[in-house]
């Protein structure tokens, strides 16, 4: 019973499309409570970012406080993903050796055949774009990564924004903290 | 003299000069090394050299010729029963003759997404939601009704009685007559039939008619070609997901195919960019290119396949149209 009704939410879920940016949009909205709504706060673009891995390393928290975030009304739910499975996985199971995460944070599961969704644990994610520039590469892009402002410091200078080579760190407004990937993108694929 | 002026302050004195000099030094060596992009080592590269390299044994075509593309967004790559070349763009569509001399040019309605040549010489050129169709001439002749909101045309393929549509925004192919009149759509999922239509993660689309009337369609979510009816019926499918030579790659492959008189079936793919010639039956035949032939990231290789049997391929972000000959027995370009 317990794992129809999972199923059902995540078949609902999956038929909503986009809701992961709304939960990200409901997330922002939470952590700008509290906070002036004008205050700038960090955030990277995902169009600029070329995915150079220091989001992982730079950051003064550990974890970093980048996280790959995951727009589902872009998502193509391909059996194949290769922002989860490395390029040479011998086989397409979910063993780690089969993963591109470095830490096991995406997990994937069977929604209805042909489908199967794609979740980031973010308490895992270190924010190292390895899935992003898989997904980037082989996939539409749906995958990209996002300082979360529940987490991070809004230090005076970011760590990462003074190293980032693809000048992808801005300060945007508190009450708009987040740069989606949008439904317009939803079928470019790098195409467009 | 000189001995007496070494007082134990003058040493001092030198020493803290030297030192923060080398200090400044190592601070600027860090600073530049840490700044620089080339010193970055990323630890979580994602990396796909492996499967960069193709079988010499496989790679039985040369590059015999380019035409450089002087057109705004190069998107549609067609060629007509007489070999001529055409590419569509965001302004306008140029045309060359089979030698690759420049055979006239004119301007489109809106920017193109893909063209096709009908066998009176219509040309039929989509843009994201519909299709304008001009005169041999360039002449425009008529505009169809629009797909709807949401669609996104990103193949095209005409017949004596028909033009296909391949929708990447519904993903269905749209079958039309040639004066625009819609006949019927093919890819419907019926989950009831074990039919699911197709799976089009990303704008990754297209469709080619064979000289027999046969629909080859791509399924690149499913990573694999399909064969259909003109009356939408599945008579077969082939493909694997695979990084070898042999299968297709990626979440969304190919992206693009054309047929060639003989029958054979030429698909193009993104993320390892590579050129690759199947039998009908879906076993390989020869590699065209392989990645290593394209710039990296390189993306949106249309194709077409002209009565010589060469094999041309639209390089857009490289501003060229590649044009490939099979080496003749012997090893030689004929
Ligand atoms: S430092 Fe810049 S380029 Fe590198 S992963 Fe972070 S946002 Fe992307
Ligand atoms: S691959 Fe890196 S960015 Fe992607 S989910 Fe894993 S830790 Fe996060
Ligand atoms: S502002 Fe500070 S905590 Fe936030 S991402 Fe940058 S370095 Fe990390």
């Amino acid at each position: 019973m317990k794992n129809d009704d999972k199923k059902t939410k995540a078949r609902r879920r999956f038929l909503a499309g986009g809701l992961g940016a709304a939960a990200l949009g409901a997330l922002a909205q939470g952590s700008t409570a509290g906070r002036r709504a004008d205050r700038p706060v960090w955030q990277l673009d995902p169009y600029l970012c070329s995915q150079c891995g220091r989001c992982a390393t730079e950051c003064v928290l550990k974890p970093s406080a980048v996280k790959c975030v995951h727009a589902y009304a872009m998502c193509g739910y391909c059996e194949l993903c290769f922002g989860y499975f490395l390029p040479g996985a011998r086989s397409l199971d979910e063993s780690a050796e089969n993963q591109t995460c470095p830490t096991g944070a995406i997990r994937r599961r069977f929604i209805e055949e042909p489908y199967f969704e794609y979740v980031i644990d973010e308490p895992l994610c270190i924010g190292c774009a390895k899935c992003v520039t898989g997904c980037n590469t082989f996939g539409n892009g749906s995958l990209f990564l996002q300082v979360r402002h529940d987490r991070c410091l809004n230090c005076n200078e970011c760590a990462i924004a003074a190293v980032c080579p693809a000048d992808a760190f801005v300060r945007v407004s508190a009450s708009r903290p987040y740069i989606f990937k949008g439904e317009n993108d939803s079928t470019s694929g790098g195409l467009s | 003299m000189d001995e007496g002026r070494r007082t134990p302050a003058v040493v001092l004195y030198r020493v803290l000069v030297v030192a923060v000099i080398a200090g400044v030094l190592i601070l600027l060596a860090v600073l530049i090394f840490r700044y620089s992009e080339g010193a970055h080592m990323n630890p979580y590269e994602y990396s796909i050299e492996e499967f960069m390299d193709v079988p010499e044994e496989l790679l039985l075509w040369d590059e015999a010729s380019v035409i450089e593309l002087d057109i705004a967004q190069p998107a549609g790559l067609a060629v007509d029963a007489q070999d001529r070349i055409f590419v569509a763009g965001a302004q306008e569509v140029a045309i060359w003759n089979a030698e690759g001399t420049a055979a006239g040019r004119f301007s489109t309605l809106a920017p193109a997404r893909t063209i096709a040549i009908g066998p009176q010489g219509q040309i039929f050129v989509a843009s994201v939601d519909h299709v304008n169709v001009y005169g041999p001439d360039g002449s425009h002749e008529s505009e169809w009704t629009s797909l709807g909101e949401g669609a996104f045309i990103s193949g095209m393929a005409a017949t004596d009685d028909a033009v296909y549509l391949a929708d990447a925004g519904s993903k269905l192919i749209w079958r039309f007559d040639t004066s625009g009149r819609l006949l019927s759509q093919i890819g419907r999922p019926r989950p009831s039939a074990d039919y699911h239509g197709f799976l089009i993660p990303s704008r990754c689309f297209d469709v080619a008619a064979a000289t027999d009337g046969a629909l080859w369609i791509t399924n690149p979510g499913r990573l694999r070609v399909e064969k259909y009816s003109p009356d939408g019926s599945l008579d077969a499918y082939w493909g694997e997901p695979s990084m070898g030579i042999e299968g297709f790659c990626g979440c969304c492959n190919p992206t693009h195919l054309a047929v060639t008189r003989q029958g054979h079936v030429v698909t193009s793919e993104k993320g390892l960019p590579r050129v690759k010639v199947y039998e009908p039956d879906g076993s390989l035949n020869t590699v065209v290119a392989g990645p290593r032939h394209f710039a990296p990231g390189t993306v949106g290789l249309d194709l077409a396949a002209d009565s010589m049997g060469r094999v041309l391929v639209l390089d857009g972000g490289a501003g060229l149209v590649r044009i490939f000959v099979r080496r003749s027995e012997e090893g030689k370009t004929p």
